[in-house]
């Protein structure tokens, strides 16, 4: 059982219930021009997840009085710093790397080590697998979410949330 | 002492590489670019998968992967207790009992309970107490930072100790905790990525699964008891079976699991930062099930270390045997098993992700203790007891410097860390100390309406004083002895128990808080509809949080069987 147990005062959480959703202004293909992160990059395989119709609700209190386009809402596709594409990136990275050692660097002293076993070679060769599974993973199924700007002076600047 | 990790140039790359990914991620996100590292970190609809390895990552840290190697290198399969009965049923009950009232309550950290539900005092005792373990903590994680930092480059032990203090600094100010997911995460699979080619290479080494059975019944010391993990005499100290499993269940299954369990923040905040009800409820339930499986991959490497490392065998022989001065001649002790191993199977390449799996470990759970600390010694306890009512930028360089002072007072307390042959036993006893009166009092406050706030304070004082005094009749007055970690289970059964003992007494007899008072803080005063999720019941089983708890029991009961 490990240690650290840590409170966290920086994480704000806005007290929104269960299940409240800001409502969807915009069609998740069509993101507002302008938008924000360089990394955006939409999808070209057709979206696997169902659609996700918003039941009709009051719109989120940050919108300035009105129902989404006075805040600059508008749907991101997570891209490059999708957890699953980072994963992919440093696993890929490291298995690449094995895989090239266990190719040209596999002595005989360090066959003793392992018992005669190329372990470099394959432990690359697998990592190299679940990386391109988690990018595939990432590029199949995109997350995507709604970004609004908050009222200036609010805790944090932009609101976001899951699509 | 001479064990050195023969590194080269790639396996530094490789330990670059990873810091440059995580110190890079938390670069950008301090810099606000990027809308998607704010969704990851802000901690708003995660998806399961997510939270629950970031859940078990947490938690994977320098306990899970030295101490277990450690304890299962001195005694065996029975270690697997702390994960199948110390951490699978609790993290389960987290999941189907005590998370919807945390989503639905007002409760964001343990401290902020103690203040809104029993008042100042309380919260004084738990912030001071609960700095003081940060401390301690931070030490053991220093104390292993910077044994591998000896074992790299041979530095003297004070030296690495001071290096890796400054480094955790650097860590901690270049932002490396505003990645914290990302760094979960990415920690886990590189973790996983390196131990299991060793424990897999070991495993080959020692002739197979079948060699790995003989060697260990043959080796002359525990032999065979090694390979049950009930009834586990040798890991609770007690002789009696009976006692032992009692021990075991009691003091390790309940009271210091899920008193580490439901009381753990940093866990509860993961699953918080969850879509909604459901998805908090399950992510400690998927966690459940790596979790069920990571034993195979930090216990069986002690295990092996113990037989085929040489050095670690003669340790254990000459420990057994009861030659205190002649095992520490050999300059090993249990806390190296893990390094050892890697020393004598991985080849360059896969040490360096051994090497980077193990420092991203050790170093995020500093930097965490340390963070902890900062946050309580300024708003808990300077903020509100000290200096009230100051600007912002005040408490901050409070901060500042309670963290400076917090990576030097490390330093001093890795020390003591370095004293223990099995720094299991040194981690259980603290969480003796501190988390069993905390859980105690935390559950008796949270289902009790009635529970006043001097039984609060004087509950936790009790049980934290009854558990210190126990152990130290044991430790320096040699009142009695128990081997293996009995002490440290009896000392936490002791406390939880001292704690509501005093508590229910101190309550007979003081005013409690009125019941409007005490709305998302007690069970019974938290409304019904913010407990439950109406869109549960369509999902399909393999997301509703009841039937794969079900599941994840029935696979842990039969891990116990199997292995029994």
């Amino acid at each position: 059982m490990s240690p650290a147990p840590e409170h966290r005062r920086g994480t704000h959480r806005a007290d929104t219930a269960p299940g409240d959703r800001a409502s969807e202004t915009h069609s998740p293909d069509a993101p507002v021009p302008g938008g924000r992160a360089p990394e955006d990059r939409t999808a070209e395989a057709p979206v696997v997840e169902p659609r996700a119709t918003a039941p009709s609700e009051p719109a989120s209190l940050e919108g300035a009085g009105g129902d989404g386009a006075g805040d600059g809402a508008h749907v991101e596709t997570v891209g490059a710093f999708d957890i699953r594409t980072m994963i992919g990136a440093l696993i890929g990275l490291f298995g690449a790397i094995l895989t090239v050692l266990g190719l040209v660097a596999f002595t005989a002293a360090e066959a003793a080590k392992t018992g005669g076993v190329n372990a470099n070679l394959w432990s690359g060769l697998v990592m190299l697998a679940v990386a391109a599974a988690f990018l595939l993973w990432a590029r199949l199924e995109p997350i995507r979410i709604v970004v609004r700007d908050n009222e200036p002076g609010a805790e944090e600047p932009h609101d976001i949330q899951a699509l | 002492m001479d064990i050195r990790l023969d590194a080269t140039w790639i396996d530094y790359v490789i330990v670059a590489l990873y810091f440059a990914f995580v110190l890079g991620v938390g670069w950008f996100a301090k810099r606000g670019v990027s809308s998607s590292i704010e969704f990851f970190l802000s901690g708003r609809s995660l998806p399961a998968w997510v939270t629950g390895l970031a859940f078990i990552s947490a938690n994977l840290g320098a306990v899970e992967i030295m101490g277990m190697s450690a304890t299962g290198a001195q005694y065996g399969f029975p270690t697997m207790h702390y994960f199948w009965i110390g951490a699978v049923p609790a993290m389960l009950f987290l999941g189907v009992v005590m998370m919807p009232f945390y989503y639905g309550s007002k409760v964001r950290s343990v401290p902020e309970f103690m203040r809104m539900r029993f008042g100042p005092a309380a919260h004084l005792v738990n912030s001071i107490s609960f700095a003081v373990a940060q401390l301690l903590i931070a030490g053991v994680n220093l104390y292993l930072l910077a044994s591998i930092v000896n074992r790299l480059l041979g530095w003297p032990q004070w030296v690495g100790l001071v290096v890796a203090a400054a480094f955790v600094l650097f860590y901690i100010t270049v932002g490396g905790l505003s990645a914290a997911i990302y760094n979960e995460v990415l920690q886990f699979f590189v973790i996983v990525a390196a131990l299991l080619p060793l424990t897999l290479i070991g495993l080959h080494r020692v002739g197979g699964w079948k060699g790995l059975i003989e060697k260990v019944s043959g080796d002359g010391m525990l032999g065979a008891e090694q390979l049950h993990t009930w009834p586990g005499q040798a890991l609770s100290g007690f002789d009696s079976p009976v006692l032992s499993v009692i021990g075991i269940v009691f003091g390790l299954g309940f009271v210091l699991s899920f008193g580490y369990w439901t009381t753990n923040f940093v866990e509860v905040q993961r699953a918080l930062a969850s879509k909604s009800i459901t998805a908090a409820r399950m992510t400690p339930i998927i966690g459940a099930f790596p979790k069920m499986l990571i034993p195979f991959i930090v216990i069986l490497p002690g295990m092996i270390a113990a037989v085929l490392v040489s050095d670690l065998t003669e340790f254990k022989r000459l420990t057994v045997a009861g030659d205190a001065a002649g095992a520490s001649a050999t300059g090993v002790t249990y806390n190296d098993a893990m390094l050892l191993l890697m020393r004598d199977v991985l080849p360059n390449g896969l040490l360096g992700v051994a090497i980077a799996g193990l420092l991203a470990a050790f170093m995020a759970g500093m930097a965490a203790n340390i963070s902890a600390f900062n946050t309580v010694v300024s708003y808990d306890l300077y903020q509100q007891y000290v200096k009230p009512g100051q600007a912002d930028e005040h408490y901050l360089k409070a901060g500042r410097i309670a963290t400076v002072a917090a990576c030097v007072i490390a330093i001093f307390t890795a020390l003591i860390a370095g004293n223990f042959s099995n720094l299991m036993d040194y981690l259980q006893t603290l969480f003796g100390f501190f988390n069993a009166p905390l859980f105690a009092t935390f559950i008796l406050g949270m289902f009790w309406r009635r529970m006043t706030p001097a039984a609060g304070w004087t509950g936790l004082v009790a049980g934290t004083l009854s558990a210190v005094v126990l152990w130290s009749s044991s430790e320096f007055g040699g009142l009695f002895t128990l081997p293996g970690q009995g002490l440290a289970f009896v000392s936490a059964a002791t406390a939880f128990v001292v704690d509501i003992l005093v508590s229910v007494v101190v309550t007979r007899f003081t005013a409690p808080k009125p019941a409007h008072e005490l709305r998302g803080l007690v069970y019974s005063e938290t409304p019904r509809a913010s407990l439950v999720d109406p869109d549960e019941a369509e999902l399909p089983f393999y997301r509703r949080p009841v039937p794969m708890a079900a599941i994840g029991m029935v696979l842990v009961i039969a891990l116990n069987v199997v292995f029994a």
